[in-house]
């Protein structure tokens, strides 16, 4: 057995069926090992495709995502994809080829010195020197990856490594295990449920740490528990049972307006796996003011990172949602389904810009193809417009059903993503929901489609701009457009055709309905092409660094021809 | 604020002084020796605004306990 084969064998361990990648010079020696195995593997077309692929299968099925790249600029094309891993804490085995040990540091061809640049943006990564280390250093890498936060590790394997006789003695048996997750102390449970007790108008808030199906679960008991208004990260999205009339939807700069206003009256938030990232806070000083802070997260330096905690729960959500359940059966706390009445009583259809008839518009698609898409598709989208339209429209059957970049904020990120979730639940319907300027940038895995009969459907939002970007253009840069005008996109459906994709567009709100109808039930993949309205802006929206007394509902000025 | 550590991955060092910058820190001194034949101990003293002093510490920890 040689060091490529001990990857291999590893992986199996580790229950691996599914890698995305890209070969290369370096790992080569890999890709023979795969020769005639049982392990799929899905040719993308461009390595931060594989990373991203493996994002959305990871995101989706909560399994460890692989991918695979060789050295060089192969390596360096998974970077944006682990960033975006890391951000979001999605778990994911990146396996990198490196020159031969002799050239590492002679600036050899195709050699980049992949672990330094990786080193801020994965969990762990390792340069594996001797092969007979190569078993451990696997096993090592899927149980950090998800253990605790997940997260990205990079494995970087010299070729000459990989080509390297390993004693078979030295590989170890059985899978990685994940490491115990801390527990919340009882005395900051008890914490917790005392804030809880003497609150009028406490918020649950569901981040990104609520994803899982127990958390899910333990996340709705709580909630059917107490009765109070829920709202969501976008990373969040799903956790809220559906139909429970307390949901108020996504929080943050584009969030609904009772979410955020809710969460300014409140007195107590229970901020669960969630970060306060920027675009949920606003500005911090004045977020959520006079509440006090009950945070849950297994990471313990986002305690206080961003706003104050008057209670930290360390541990693992699930554990502490459990365990704040049988503190309040013990002692009940108050419903509050009062204050949620009052909470959703703010609601209202979210704004947008009022077009002629006989435009498309890019919500109008998307409030449409959300009621006609079944209730259990899986849903990914790329960065933007398109992607916060989305956020706030979708009501995902749980969060595993809605894939986004959500910290990073990577375009190019959707189609291949929704490329990895399909993959990882070839049965069920599965939609990539992409803007014009992000498909380009992943276009080729059309390609992908095609080669491994992949029955992806794409809704190409195509607004003929960088919407967000013009957005923030029109609203804070005096309109001065500058480099955000796409209006010689190239012909999708013609392109579709090229790569053997079925594809239509439609551009008038009266062929939607017929279009959508076609769409969903082709029993292939399908690109849709939506020739939107150019200048539909995000509704609402709270600027950057504001606070809800900023909310801006729709333009000041009329809407542009 | 002077953090003292015994990391496993002495590639550390380089990631806290980085990390120090990007928290507009700066290390005042710097030690770093081999604590055993795997792992090295490292002793860190920072100067910065209180603010940006518990930001690393939290980045610092976070960095130290994923490696355990």
């Amino acid at each position: 057995m040689n060091g490529a084969r001990a990857v291999l064998e590893a992986l199996k361990r580790e229950g691996v069926d599914t890698i995305f990648g890209y070969p290369g010079g370096t790992i080569m020696p890999f890709y023979d090992a795969l020769y005639g195995e049982g392990i799929r593997h899905y040719l993308v077309r461009h390595e931060a495709a594989a990373v991203f692929a493996a994002g959305g299968y990871a995101r989706t099925s909560g399994r460890v995502g692989v991918c695979c790249a060789t050295s060089g600029p192969g390596a360096t094309n998974l970077v944006t994809g682990l960033v975006d891993a890391f951000m979001d804490s999605v778990p994911i085995v990146a396996i990198t080829g490196q020159v031969r040990s002799a050239l590492m540091g002679t600036d050899g061809f195709q050699e980049a010195d992949v672990c330094s640049i990786t080193q801020s943006i994965t969990k762990r990564n390792m340069l594996v020197t001797d092969p007979n280390a190569i078993g451990a250093a696997i096993a090592e890498a899927f149980s950090v990856a998800r253990s605790g936060r997940p997260g990205p590790v990079l494995v970087d394997i010299p070729t000459d490594v990989l080509k390297a006789a390993v004693d078979e003695a030295a590989t170890p048996s059985g899978s990685s295990r994940r490491a115990p997750a801390p527990l919340a102390s009882a005395a900051s449970i008890r914490a917790a449920a005392t804030l809880l007790r003497a609150s009028r108008r406490p918020v649950l808030i569901a981040g990104g740490g609520v994803r899982s199906d127990a958390a899910v679960s333990a996340f709705r008991r709580f909630a059917a528990l107490i009765g109070a208004p829920q709202t969501t990260t976008i990373n969040g999205l799903g956790a809220v049972a559906p139909g429970d009339w307390h949901d108020m939807g996504m929080l943050g700069m584009h969030g609904r307006k009772m979410a955020n206003l809710a969460v300014h009256a409140s007195d107590l938030i229970f901020a669960l796996g969630m970060r306060f990232d920027d675009r949920v806070t606003g500005r911090t000083d004045r977020f959520a003011k006079d509440a006090a802070i009950v945070h849950a997260d297994i990471d313990a330096s986002e305690f206080n990172k961003i706003i104050a905690t008057n209670v930290a729960l360390h541990g693992d959500v699930t554990e502490t949602l459990c365990a704040l359940i049988t503190e309040l059966e013990r002692e009940p706390a108050p419903r509050f389904d009062d204050w949620a009445r009052e909470a959703i009583s703010h609601d209202a259809a979210l704004p947008s810009d009022q077009l002629a008839p006989e435009l498309l518009s890019a919500t109008g698609v998307l409030d449409r193809f959300f009621e006609l898409m079944p209730q259990d598709a899986i849903v990914t989208t790329d960065v933007g417009q398109h992607q916060m339209w989305a956020a706030q429209r979708i009501k995902p059957r749980d969060p595993r059903s809605f894939a986004t970049s959500a910290g990073l904020g990577s375009m190019g990120f959707g189609f291949p993503a929704g490329i990895g979730a399909q993959v990882a639940f070839p049965d069920r319907p599965t939609f990539a929901i992409c803007g014009d300027g992000g498909f380009q940038m992943s276009l080729p895995e059309l390609a992908t489609l095609r080669r491994h009969g992949i029955p992806l459907k794409i809704v190409l939002i195509d607004n003929r701009n960088l919407g967000m970007v013009r957005q923030w253009q029109e609203l804070f840069y005096n309109e001065r457009y500058s480099a955000t005008n796409l209006s010689d996109n190239p012909d999708f459906t013609a392109i579709a055709a090229a790569y053997g994709i079925p594809a239509q567009t439609v551009d008038a709100p009266d062929d939607l309905d017929a279009a959508l109808a076609r769409f969903i039930a082709a029993p292939g993949p399908m690109l849709l092409h939506c020739a939107c309205y150019p200048a539909e802006n995000v509704w609402p929206m709270i600027p950057s660094g504001g606070t809800i007394h900023d909310t801006m509902e729709a333009r000041v000025a009329s809407v542009p021809a | 604020m002077t953090i003292e550590a015994v990391v496993d991955d002495q590639r550390l060092v380089a990631r806290i002084v980085n990390l120090a910058a990007r928290c507009g820190c700066r290390y005042t001194s710097i030690e770093a020796r081999p604590h055993d034949e795997r792992a090295t101990f490292l002793k860190v003293a920072f100067s910065g605004t209180t603010e940006a002093l518990r930001l690393l510490e939290a980045q610092i920890s976070r960095l130290i306990a994923a490696q355990a």
